[in-house]
């Protein structure tokens, strides 16, 4: 190469060390960039009847991502009433009889149930128990007889439900019974969060279902990004960008099924009040919400208010929600306005309510 | 006294060079690392992985069959396309219903089976919410 045969020997030392100095400092860089942000470890389980996706960074990650699975699974045990022996089944079973012992976990995630129920006008009521059995769209989703469904309408009353301090529980009535199907999945991104903040995980992120946990902030600011699914398919029509918090959907794309005789398409978040799936006008609600179990309870019951009445609800828990109507309209409160974006053409933004 | 001949092992050259190429091959490998992965079809069974395939290096359609629970099978198409679950042993059939996904953060679940494929890398977002 003649133009380094003019260079002379203390320049081409001097070039030299400047090279070396450069292809370190890009290596150090690279080496900062794959290994300093750290891989986050991703590990899916199964419980509540869906997949359970976590993604966690920081030192122990494995060992937390491990206790959350745990948590999880723990929850279920005792908040269903299909697990035996879980607390819930024990309350119904004991239902106009006594008052039981329920673990602390229960009865806190009972207080807040409770608590959206009474905010909500019993729009969210978790003594429905007796109708979501009767539809049973997990195994044999029907269309009951309405004689049937008449006569469990008064059977489906939260305020039969009483907690007392001691920590114990009962229902007055024994015809009434509990289904926290609504809120368990948002129950159990909260009881991940608790583990993650105990073991000092630097950020994390749980999905249960369609719920989801968020813990930690990302670097540079970033914020996590979740998208909402478009009720069409499985892809997304829009996106939330959040710093924190808890978000779940109601939807009533979910869990369908179509009634041979007349044809009609039937969904499984019902009208307390009616006993049949409720009719809004809306397809889903995400609700973002301080609590997994706060943003699971509050999203049943604005699909079953209606936008205009969900309002003061959401409001009262400071809490935020993306609404998309049976027009393929999206409605987004205040505090999400800056937050949410519409990604999908089907989809039309109408406004900030 | 006589003069040393200092004899190197490489020229003041030759370093040069080496130390040009090292800056080169290190260039390449940050402007790597910062590239977004390309789009990968992840199949798993009951939160494993049992199969990862990235759909920019397939030539045309592949189709792997999973083995979930209760002995359903479930068999994916994978194409530079996409995922699509085109054959199933399922009762609902609702995992065939679902049809192409072609997005980062899509994904195709047979429940029954516990089988489920996704697809990663890109612009997807962290989760998502239904």
């Amino acid at each position: 190469m003649k133009c380094l045969e003019k260079l002379s020997e203390k320049q081409a030392k001097r070039i030299t060390v400047v090279l070396l100095i450069l292809g370190i400092a890009l290596l150090a860089c690279t080496a900062i960039l794959t290994i300093g942000s750290g891989k986050g470890y991703e590990v899916t389980t199964y419980s509540m009847g869906s997949y359970v996706r976590q993604t966690v960074y920081g030192k122990e990650r494995e060992e937390a991502a491990r206790q959350a699975a745990n948590a999880v699974a723990g929850l279920e045990d005792l908040i269903s009433w299909r697990v035996e022996d879980s607390d819930i089944q024990k309350l119904n079973a004991q239902a106009g009889k006594e008052f039981i012992p329920i673990e602390s976990q229960t009865w806190q995630l009972l207080k807040l149930s409770l608590s959206v129920c009474e905010a909500s006008s019993g729009a969210f009521d978790i003594t429905i128990a007796p109708l979501s059995q009767l539809w049973d769209f997990d195994d044999n989703p029907h269309l009951p007889k309405p004689s049937l469904i008449k006569a469990m309408l008064p059977q489906v009353d939260y305020s039969t439900l009483s907690l007392l301090e001691d920590g114990t529980a009962a229902l007055r009535n024994s015809g009434t019974a509990v289904d926290l199907g609504a809120v368990g999945k948002g129950a159990a991104c909260d009881a991940a969060v608790e583990i993650y903040r105990q073991n000092g995980v630097d950020r994390a992120i749980i999905a249960v279902g369609g719920s989801v946990g968020l813990f930690g902030e990302k670097p540079f600011g970033e914020p996590w990004k979740i998208t909402v699914r478009n009720p069409e398919n499985t892809g997304g029509m829009g996106e939330l960008r959040l710093q924190e918090g808890f978000v779940s959907t109601s939807g009533s794309y979910e869990k369908t099924f179509t009634d041979e005789e007349t044809g009609k398409v039937y969904h499984h978040l019902l009208d307390p009040k009616t006993g049949y799936p409720a009719e809004s006008g809306l397809v889903s609600v995400t609700v973002w919400g301080k609590s997994g179990a706060l943003s699971d309870a509050l999203s049943t019951a604005c699909f079953v208010l209606g936008l205009e009445d969900s309002l003061p609800l959401l409001k009262e828990f400071g809490a935020g929600a993306v609404f998309l109507t049976e027009e393929h309209q999206v409605y987004v409160t205040e505090n999400l306005a800056e937050a949410f974006s519409v990604s999908s053409s089907e989809y039309t933004f109408a406004g900030v309510v | 006294m006589e003069e040393l001949t200092r004899r190197r092992l490489i020229s003041r050259r030759d370093s040069l060079l080496l130390a040009a190429l090292l800056c080169v091959a290190a260039g390449m490998l940050l402007v790597f690392s910062l590239l977004p992965r390309a789009s990968t079809a992840v199949i798993e069974y009951d939160g494993n992985i049992v199969a990862e395939q990235e759909l920019s290096a397939l030539a045309g359609p592949k189709e792997v069959t999973v083995e979930g629970d209760g002995g359903i099978e479930v068999t994916v198409r994978l194409s530079p396309q996409g995922a699509q679950v085109i054959r199933s042993g399922c009762r609902d059939q609702v995992c065939v219903r679902t049809g192409l996904i072609t997005r980062a953060g899509e994904s195709v679940l047979c429940l029954p089976a516990k089988v489920s494929v996704r697809l990663t890398g890109g612009s997807g977002g962290d989760a998502q919410t239904y």
